[in-house]
């Protein structure tokens, strides 16, 4: 049993070769439990953005999910400590509180306010169906995303993301009720612009020079947009990912890389777009296409899960990479308007191959800096193809049943 | 002596013994290569916990609160036989 209670001297033991104590009284130790509330911290703002502007169908998407996610994860801790908790022997028995950790009840938490700050505030056909698309998911997402991996710090996949990616498949198609904007009616709020009619921004054709104008551009800023109720506000999201870089929760490095190669991406398909249409601006496609969507949310509280990324920082850094590279992809050419789920969990499954450790190095040596010029220069080529053999003609970005 | 009570949580593959490390090790492979049964020898001595320094910090800085450097230590024990 690994998560157990154990007593150690105060006083570590003295070692000729081990740090001095000046060198240890600079490392800044954060228990994990802070780290875990640092991120619900994080995702306050956005929380309390969507419960204003989605009133209680806000509280509806993420309560629903946080019950159900931190009850099963209450179930497996009942599971996994069952010799302990009903031994006949009164010395190795424990209670139930004594095995309960902080970190049992506030992972699972993230993990439901994720998920739920991802899904829409419209309405289903029919009407209930929307708390058994809620429970369903979340149970899902729990079980097969974190617990049947053992839990937390075993799980490859974002337990959020599995949950999302879930819903999508089997329910997106009944998302079709009336968008509940401005639940609450605060008369301070802006209407929804009308590009967003439909149920993301980016299921609109992608050669609709109109799309990309600066009304359009700062309407997706402020989030008076359709979509998910954590992704519309992108102000919030950068106060909890800027709280999360200076806590030192979230790596800067896969930040970085993920955001700089996906505006690059998104740059040559906006070059490439300018070219059969010289009133698109390559410049306000790109800003379109990062500020539209899960991909400010994903990059500001999912990518950066350290559980389910690599472990050295040249790994990171390939692995935001490969990440931005799936988006674009799948944003531009599949029949999924929105690919930061998909992405995610693509990610996480290439996040292993990456951090290999015959090939995974712990420094930046010549060898990651050769690895990272030939990704960037692959993914970029390969997407430049690409968008040459593209069909301008027709309506890119298909609009299908996941345009969630 | 003094006793304080420590709650071991599972490693959350942060990193942050990796970048902490003075000598570059990754003191993470090291841990999971060391709880396989029986251990992978040939994989401990590639991944080179001899050039640990015992310097602790990896220890130090673990927000789950494992006793990294101990690991390592024994990760260096089998690294030593033939």
């Amino acid at each position: 049993m690994e998560e157990n209670k154990i007593v150690t001297p105060a006083a570590p033991a003295s070692n000729p070769a081990s740090a001095t104590e000046p060198e240890k009284k600079k490392i800044r130790k954060q228990p994990l439990h802070w780290m875990l509330i640092d991120v619900i911290i994080a995702l306050a703002p956005t929380t309390l953005l969507s419960y204003l502007v989605f009133g209680v169908y806000a509280i509806r998407n993420i309560l629903i999910p946080v019950a159900v996610m931190v009850g099963a994860e209450l179930i497996f801790v009942l599971i996994k400590n069952r010799k302990t908790l009903f031994s006949k022997d009164e010395k190795t028995k424990k209670s139930f509180k004594e095995v309960l950790n902080l970190t049992d009840i506030l992972s699972p938490i993230i993990s439901g306010m994720i998920f739920g700050l991802m899904t829409q505030s419209c309405d289903t056909n029919p009407t209930w169906l929307i708390y058994f698309i809620l429970i369903v998911s979340s149970l899902f997402g729990i079980v097969f995303g974190k617990l049947v991996f053992g839990g937390l710090g075993r799980n490859i996949f974002n337990p959020a993301a599995v949950s999302f990616v879930f819903m999508l498949i089997c329910w997106g198609s009944k998302f079709t009720g009336a968008y509940h904007y401005n639940a609450w009616g605060l008369p301070f709020l802006p209407e929804v612009a009308s590009f967003s009619a439909s149920a993301t921004p980016l299921s609109q054709s992608a050669m609709t020079a109109s799309l990309y104008g600066w009304e359009n551009i700062q309407a997706l800023f402020f989030g008076n947009v359709t979509g998910g109720m954590g992704e519309s506000c992108k102000i919030t999201l950068l106060l909890g990912l800027a709280y999360l870089l200076i806590r030192k929760d979230a790596d800067w490095r896969v930040v970085v890389s993920f955001a700089l190669t996906f505006l690059a991406m998104s740059l040559i398909g906006g070059l490439f777009f300018w070219g059969h249409d010289s009133s698109i601006n390559p410049l306000n496609y790109t800003l379109y296409q990062f500020l539209s969507g899960g991909v400010l949310f994903g990059m500001a509280f999912m990518i950066v899960d350290p559980v389910t990324m690599p472990l050295t920082s040249p790994s990171r850094v390939i692995y935001g990479m490969v990440l931005a590279l799936f988006v674009v992809f799948i944003r531009t050419f599949a029949s999924a308007p929105e690919g930061m789920a998909y992405a995610i969990l693509m990610g996480n499954a290439v996040g292993c191959f990456i951090d290999y450790y015959k090939w995974s190095q712990t420094k930046f040596t010549w060898k990651v800096w050769v690895a990272i010029a030939c990704i960037a220069v692959l993914g970029l080529g390969l997407f430049a193809w690409a968008m040459n053999g593209y069909n301008y003609g027709t309506t890119a970005m298909v609009m299908l049943g996941g345009a969630l | 002596m003094e006793k304080k009570t420590v709650t071991i949580h599972p490693c959350i593959r942060c990193g942050r013994c990796i970048r902490v490390c003075p000598v570059a090790l990754n003191p993470v492979n090291i841990m999971s290569t060391m709880k396989t049964m029986p251990v992978d020898r040939a994989k401990v001595k590639l991944l080179n916990p001899l050039a640990c320094t015992d310097c602790q910090l990896c220890s130090e800085i673990c927000p789950s609160n494992i006793d990294v450097a101990t690991i390592v230590k024994r990760a260096k024990t089998i690294a030593k036989l033939p």
